[in-house]
């Protein structure tokens, strides 16, 4: 990503110390300790920024050689930012395909599941048999499939327009306002805050993405890679005779519920691998500015964010 | 949405500051006073004290107005964009009308995302729950047998126009769509959710530039340039300033988007085709008998509910909307507080804002 440091530096650090120099001279035309004192205080935050601007551009040049290190997209530029968003998308592809094939092993067992016969005479005496009635047992478990299904996608696709977001914003434009605000001794808060979410954004949370789906490789489970829509191809529901009652249809639904079981371990997986990714990220995402807003000294309560968990 | 004249904002606060910096001034001055007649000099070292933290009053006062300037001013926001290389909006917005359009930009997000979502709630109950009366034994691309022993003419005589009596089969051929309406109805109350918590931002922004801006900021400035009662001046000032100038600012930022839109105002494609659909496109009637009519009104329906692609669509725009509409705004929100915190350490005021971060 071409960025022009120099610019930043240029719009965040010369009107600083301008206006320093400035009261600096005024702690001398009218002697005031106080003033002079306001001076150095204000001086040593400025000093403080320039470390932290420093920082950042070391670790965003070593970023890029982490990012190679752990993990390299092909085809695209090697950062933390493309790395993690490539592990994400590729899990976020996995979780549709699972939502899509499911959909005519539903349509379907549902289908079957709902016809009933009947037989009348004279519209007086008859009877109603639901002969298809075990067919329901298949699609039963599948709302709440679907709902973790669905819940896992929400959270990818929130994790990854926050890396979208970052890798477009956090350097270009939290930085530079995080500086800038900093200057001023009002908004001096508000900016080291910033500075901290930028940093937290840029940095932090896509290498503990990248971390996490390096480890996931070696967890003795299935590798997250290898569980695809392959894996569980479910089968085709056979035909349903609404008015037979011998136990044919329920001999034909008792040979489709491994394949059900299997749906529902692949979900289950799924559900726990994103759930804790996210959980990750969002401890990554409250910790990291509060303890960084801290050491540049604001404390902020980002707590209340952990809700969100 | 109220303007904020600045140039009358400024007319009308200067003779408040000025009045109470006078009346802070004369009680300093008779202190003073009293400490040469009584030759006290703790009276005369806290005069002293008393005249420097006016000077500050007075000085935070400008920054103050400046930075309340720098946020109520058009074209700023716009010009910001443009120096960090973005592109602009179009119009000469200011950081409050940016943030304004952000909470409202996201509002019809998070609108659009339930009543696509009520759409597809719509049209998949209609789907799931109609039923066709059958004689044949091809349905839907699925096979459903006739009772065995029965022939056509038993089947029709069972109908509803039969009157001798017969037999048939009942079926819903699309209660597959069933099993989407309790994820359907997950997606509309998080949406739901995420908008009434966006609501709740825009009347906090709102109330930021009436409330805060025209009654707690003049009257933090007031009490805090007259000695005893600066903590709580220096206190009501802050939060003023904090939730005029700093809530604002952070939220603006997110909206520098808008104009590129490249992430956070991309709407899908399945927004834009359900969002204004009216759930009775979704009905057709279902009184036809008979296996071609049947197959014909599932085509009729199915022609009308969305498809799965739809769905995966619409359950990722559900993320967007809570991004948009909850997560954002309370960051600013936080980072708010956490700016409010730092201003009144620095003015040395002690207060425990922890229970207000409850809220979120």
């Amino acid at each position: 990503m071409a960025y022009s440091w120099l610019s930043t530096f240029a719009l965040v650090f010369v009107p600083g110390l301008v206006i320093y120099l400035v009261l600096f001279l005024i702690s001398k035309i009218m002697n005031s300790p106080k003033i002079y004192a306001e001076f150095k205080q204000n001086m040593n935050e400025l000093v403080m920024t320039l470390f932290i601007f420093i920082f950042i551009v070391v670790l965003f040049g070593i970023s890029d050689d982490l990012a190679l290190y752990r993990l390299t997209p092909v085809g695209q530029v090697p950062t933390l930012i493309n790395g993690s968003l490539d592990n994400i998308n590729q899990m976020a592809d996995n979780v549709s395909l699972i939502i899509t094939s499911t959909d005519k092993f539903n349509k379907d067992a549902s289908m079957q599941g709902s016809s009933s016969s009947f037989c009348t005479l004279a519209g007086m005496f008859g009877a109603s048999l639901s002969g298809c009635g075990s067919y329901s047992v298949l699609t039963s478990g599948l709302p709440m499939v679907l709902n973790a299904l669905v819940v896992s996608l929400s959270e990818l696709k929130t994790i990854l327009t926050l890396l979208q977001f970052s890798g477009e914003y956090a350097i270009t434009l939290l930085l530079p306002l995080g500086l800038i605000l900093r200057i001023f001794s009002f908004t001096r808060g508000a900016g080291s805050v910033i500075l901290a979410i930028a940093i937290t954004l840029y940095f932090v949370v896509p290498f503990t993405i990248l971390i996490y789906f390096d480890l996931m490789q070696y967890i003795p489970l299935q590798h997250t890679k290898d569980v695809t829509p392959v894996d569980f191809k479910l089968p085709k529901i056979p035909t349903c005779d609404a008015a037979d009652v011998t136990s044919a249809n329920l001999l034909s639904v008792q040979n489709i519920i491994p394949s059900v079981v299997s749906l529902i371990s692949t979900d289950m997986y799924f559900f726990v691998v994103i759930t804790l990714l996210t959980s990750l990220v969002l401890a990554v995402l409250v910790a990291t500015p509060m303890a960084l807003s801290k050491a540049l000294g604001v404390y902020v309560d980002f707590s209340s964010l952990q809700r969100l968990i | 949405m109220m303007a904020i004249d600045m140039s009358s904002l400024t007319s009308s606060l200067t003779p408040i500051v000025l009045i109470a910096a006078a009346i802070g001034l004369l009680v300093i001055l008779i202190v003073y006073l009293y400490s040469k007649y009584a030759n006290d000099n703790r009276y005369s070292a806290w005069a002293k004290i008393e005249v420097y933290q006016l000077g500050v009053s007075l000085i935070a006062f400008g920054t103050m107005l400046i930075l309340i300037n720098l946020i109520c001013t058009s074209g700023y926001f716009s010009d910001f964009a443009k120096i960090l290389g973005f592109k602009s909006t179009g119009e000469a917005l200011s950081f409050k009308g940016a943030a304004e359009n952000y909470l409202k930009q996201s509002a019809v997000y998070s609108y659009n995302v339930f009543t696509s979502a009520e759409y597809f709630y719509a049209a998949y109950s209609v789907a799931s729950r109609y039923t066709a009366y059958l004689c044949g034994n091809s349905m839907g691309g699925a096979q459903v047998t006739a009772p065995g022993p029965l022939n056509k003419v038993n089947c029709i005589m069972g109908s509803s126009i039969g009157a001798g009596g017969g037999a048939g089969i009942y079926v819903s051929p699309m209660a597959g769509y069933g099993t989407y309406m309790s994820v359907v109805s997950f997606i509309s109350n998080g949406a739901l959710m995420s908008f009434f918590t966006n609501i709740t931002s825009y009347f906090l922004l709102e109330f930021s530039f009436s409330g805060m801006l025209l009654f707690l900021f003049p009257l933090g400035l007031l009490i805090r340039m007259i000695p005893f009662s600066r903590r709580i001046g220096a206190a009501l000032m802050s939060i003023g300033f904090a939730f005029i100038f700093v809530y604002p600012l952070v939220l603006s930022v997110f909206y520098i988007d808008y104009s590129n839109a490249k992430i956070l105002f991309n709407t899908p494609q399945v927004l834009k085709n359900y969002k204004t659909k009216s759930i009775e496109n979704a009905a057709v009637s279902p009184d036809v008998m008979g296996e071609m009519w049947a197959n014909l009104a599932v085509k009729k329906i199915e022609g009308k509910t969305p498809t799965i692609k739809d769905f995966v669509q619409l359950a990722s725009t559900l993320a967007h909307s809570f991004l948009l509409s909850f997560f954002i705004p309370m960051l600013a929100f936080v980072i708010t507080i956490g700016s409010l915190n730092y201003m009144l350490s620095l003015l040395g005021v002690e207060l425990d804002l922890s229970r207000l971060l409850q809220m979120v």
